[in-house]
């Protein structure tokens, strides 16, 4: 018997990366793993710089790098409000060097949180390529 | 021009389309999070009387788009006059460069490149440094002018306050219940509503950037297309005038080549009446 199902919409401010049936979500939040299922209780929490896994059946899954963020869970819903997200199919050397070259030139005018923040993802990106 | 700024609109409305989930979704979020919690009271909420004014102008980089850049040079001028208090600005695109060079001074920061294909990474590197001012009590209200897209034929000038945000102007039912708002946070109700607060802070105003962006486009295409109108009239008129003149010659030559004729033969009728 399939599994059942929720309504999982990744989005960040530009467009929006995933909106469909899934059965499972898996992301760090603020305060570590956090597995989301179907029927979930009503959630809102802060999401990590992370590598989030989508099943979307038994077999058939996902991952999706997302750059912080907030994470809302209800009425078999869950939503995503990335900072900025990425599936990890999309990861790639050319536009990873690009970004690790901005993030080098602007590393003097960013807060330590932005750059520790923008670190982690271009090491998360740079261990999906490696 | 006019068949550029025509396929540059379609982008550009697909991109405001595509920006609009995310703000909705951050928008419901954070009306149903200060439901859920009425005693906070979130700093970038609340109207401060004494701080900074940072006023953002949204222009474009390059003319040819009718009063667009004037209308956002106007508002500056009326807004200017309204504050009371210290005022900074942040201009955007070439055309508020230029107009504050006339005039002799300058923005407190200038970005020059972003209507024309707006990024996020630019919408973050612009509001970002301003939101930790906020922060910090520095900056008390942020006014940004700009042109808001409403259709290919309507586009008006606007001005929206991000910070203070006003908990009325967010998205969604303010009918529905407090308990169906019922949520467990991490880590906590508050720290997230805080963060709420930020992103659509960021998101309302990347999406203007992006109205600003259709806008220009579409404000640029009227132009083209009345600046073409003008030419095919001008064209019109100035060949009925090459017709007339040309016209006007023929008439006058065939004139007298007939009264050319004319006085041949009667010279000739002359000639032959004396020989007679």
């Amino acid at each position: 018997m399939a599994n059942e199902t929720f309504n999982l919409v990744i989005a960040n401010p530009e467009l929006v990366l995933v909106d469909e049936e899934v059965e499972s979500l898996t992301l760090r939040s603020a305060l570590g793993d956090a597995a989301f299922l179907a029927h979930h209780a009503p959630f809102v929490g802060e999401v990590e710089v992370c590598l989030a896994t989508v099943v979307k059946r038994p077999g058939d899954s996902f991952q999706i790098v997302i750059d912080g963020g907030l994470v809302r869970a209800g009425g078999n819903r869950v939503v995503v409000l990335a900072n900025d997200a990425q599936r990890a199919s999309d990861v790639e050397q050319e536009s990873l060097r690009r970004r690790r070259q901005r993030y080098e030139e602007r590393l003097e005018e960013l807060d330590d949180a932005v750059a520790e923040s923008e670190l982690r993802s271009l090491e998360l990106r740079g261990s999906l390529i490696d | 021009m006019e068949l550029i700024a025509a396929s540059r609109i379609v982008k550009a409305v697909g991109r405001i389309g595509g920006a609009r989930t995310y703000f909705r979704e951050i928008s419901e979020l954070t009306r149903e999070l200060l439901v859920t919690l009425p005693s906070y009271r979130p700093p970038l909420s609340q109207t401060t009387a004494s701080g900074t004014t940072v006023l953002i102008l949204v222009t474009s980089d390059r003319g040819l788009c009718g009063g667009y850049n004037s209308s956002v040079i106007r508002a500056y001028e009326e807004k200017v006059r309204q504050i009371d208090g210290p005022i900074e600005l942040i201009g955007i695109g070439r055309r508020f460069e230029n107009y504050l060079h006339f005039r002799g001074t300058a923005s407190a920061v200038q970005v020059n490149g972003v209507t024309h294909l707006p990024t996020l990474e630019q919408a973050y590197s612009i509001i970002g440094p301003v939101m930790k001012r906020v922060d910090a009590g520095e900056v008390g209200n942020i006014v940004v002018l700009s042109n808001r897209f409403y259709s290919l034929g309507v586009q008006r000038l606007e001005e929206t306050t991000l910070v203070p945000i006003d908990p009325a102007t967010l998205v969604g039912d303010t009918t529905e219940t407090v308990a169906h708002f019922d949520f467990e946070a991490e880590p906590t109700l508050e720290d997230v509503i805080d963060t709420t607060l930020h992103q659509l802070v960021v998101a309302e105003f990347f999406g203007l950037l992006l109205e600003a962006s259709a806008a220009e486009h579409a404000a640029r295409q009227r132009a083209m297309k009345n600046a073409s109108d003008n030419a095919t009239e001008l064209v019109r008129n100035l060949t009925r005038a090459m017709n007339r003149v040309r016209q006007d010659a023929i008439t006058t030559e065939i004139t007298e080549i007939v009264g050319g004729a004319e006085a041949l033969a009667q010279g000739d009728r002359a000639m032959s009446g004396d020989e007679r």
